[in-house]
């Protein structure tokens, strides 16, 4: 059995890399990966899993990590928005302007990366579905989609 | 963030999570059984709830059966995208695919939505509507019980009683189904009516969530969509007429447009399972 109790001193996985975090039990994913780690490109807005903002890849699901605890991540991989490889995908957001303010932009590719390691060809119904999980406030959702569409295509 | 702190502890049984929970209340502490966390965490920020102890059930194998086979088992601790892509029960994907939106559903789950504080539990429909059951363990052991009759308006534990599992037979999957969701807007957003039917041999039974202020399954109501002497239109219409004073108004919508849409999918469901 695990048991954490006041301050939780631990090492965590954090794009390949491990890094030692001091932070308390009730602490967020979110706000470790912000303030320890120093890695803003998780954005965190709403923090009750709705913009997606925030989403990361926990052993290559993507998640809200507003919605996880710290602790939980102890073992798993964690995947932000800095450790994203896939440079396709990145262009794809630059050629199609899938982006405006650029607030939602890292969820929106942490979360289409998941999406594309588990289905490298998604259908239109689950690419809705899965881009349904990011809020673009910009409302620039025309141009996030076509990028999806331009590297999706089979080949 | 969380603006308190808490212990966290991560059994790996279920009797050091029992054991856990009963320390925590002789001290006259508070302790919650921790899944997903997406309800708690939200609630825990919002301070309306602030527990000493989470308890996450994540570590503890029972919790996270699946299995489909003499009996289909679906343990409380696992997130409801894990359930959607296996499962062979079509009513449970349907209804589990449109709680949330995908990435909270590799979070969320099963037990969590339906021992959740929000009044949709959606999940529970299809365990309501196809006759589950819950096998649940606490500080007197194990034991299973039918959703019909643990489940009244939320589900009804004993103090520290944790649930495992939920369970159904396995000629659920054969089972005739009908599942119709509404929402205001956007797809991602809580239902203004979600509503279940399942059609066996002369017998049509329904649940519903997101018109009351919590789920429902009734025998009465069941009785009435089954007197097939009686046309559609008239079962549907004395089916919402006896609910009458159940239906809730909200900014989403008004009770009387959440009776004409149970009254319009209740005609769907019985022209679908009847046919």
């Amino acid at each position: 059995m695990t048991f954490y109790s006041d301050t939780v001193k631990a090492r965590l996985k954090v794009n390949g890399e491990l890094r030692e975090v001091i932070f308390e039990p009730s602490d967020t994913l979110a706000r470790v990966i912000r303030e320890q780690l120093g890695l803003t490109g998780t954005k965190t807005s709403c923090e009750n899993g709705d913009c997606g903002g925030c989403t990361v890849q926990v052993d290559d699901v993507a998640i809200k990590s507003c919605l996880m605890l710290a602790v939980e991540a102890i073992g798993k991989r964690i995947t932000t928005i800095e450790g994203i490889q896939n440079h396709r995908l990145k262009d794809a957001f630059t050629r199609h302007n899938g982006f405006q303010c650029g607030y939602c932009t890292p969820g929106m590719i942490v979360n289409a990366d998941a999406m594309l390691k588990k289905t490298p060809c998604p259908d239109k119904k689950q690419l809705t579905k899965h881009l349904q999980s990011n809020l673009c406030r910009c409302t620039g959702y025309e141009g996030i989609e076509s990028a999806l569409k331009s590297i999706c295509k089979p080949g | 963030m969380i603006p308190f702190n808490f212990d966290y502890a991560r059994p790996d049984t279920l009797e050091q999570a029992v054991t856990l929970w009963q320390h925590c209340d002789q001290k006259g502490k508070h302790a919650v059984y921790y899944a997903g966390g997406t309800q708690i965490i939200t609630l825990c920020r919002e301070q309306k709830i602030k527990p000493d102890l989470v308890i996450d059930i994540k570590g503890i194998k029972e919790c996270l059966t699946f299995r489909e086979d003499d009996r289909l088992v679906y343990g409380a601790a696992l997130p409801l995208n894990n359930i959607i892509d296996k499962t062979r029960v079509t009513l449970l994907s349907q209804t589990l695919g449109k709680i949330a939106d995908h990435t909270i559903r590799n979070r969320l789950t099963l037990g969590g939505n339906i021992m959740g504080y929000l009044p949709f539990k959606e999940a529970v429909l299809a365990f309501l509507v196809l006759d589950g059951s819950a096998e649940i363990f606490g500080p007197q052991g194990c034991r299973t019980q039918s959703l019909s009759t643990l489940f009244n308006k939320r589900v009804r534990l004993e103090k520290g009683e944790c649930i495992v599992n939920f369970s159904l037979s396995p000629e659920t999957i054969k089972t005739k189904t009908f599942f119709v969701r509404k929402q205001k807007d956007s797809p991602v957003d809580y239902p203004i009516l979600t509503a279940c039917f399942a059609g066996r041999t002369k017998s049509l039974t329904m649940a519903v969530s997101g018109v009351f202020a919590f789920p429902l399954r009734d025998a009465d109501i069941d009785s009435i969509l089954n007197q097939t002497d009686l046309s559609c239109d008239k079962r549907a219409l004395q089916a919402v007429d006896l609910l009458d004073p159940l239906f809730k108004s909200d900014f989403r919508a008004s009770a009387a447009y959440r009776k004409h849409l149970l009254r319009l999918a209740i005609l769907q469901g019985i022209k679908e399972l009847e046919t």
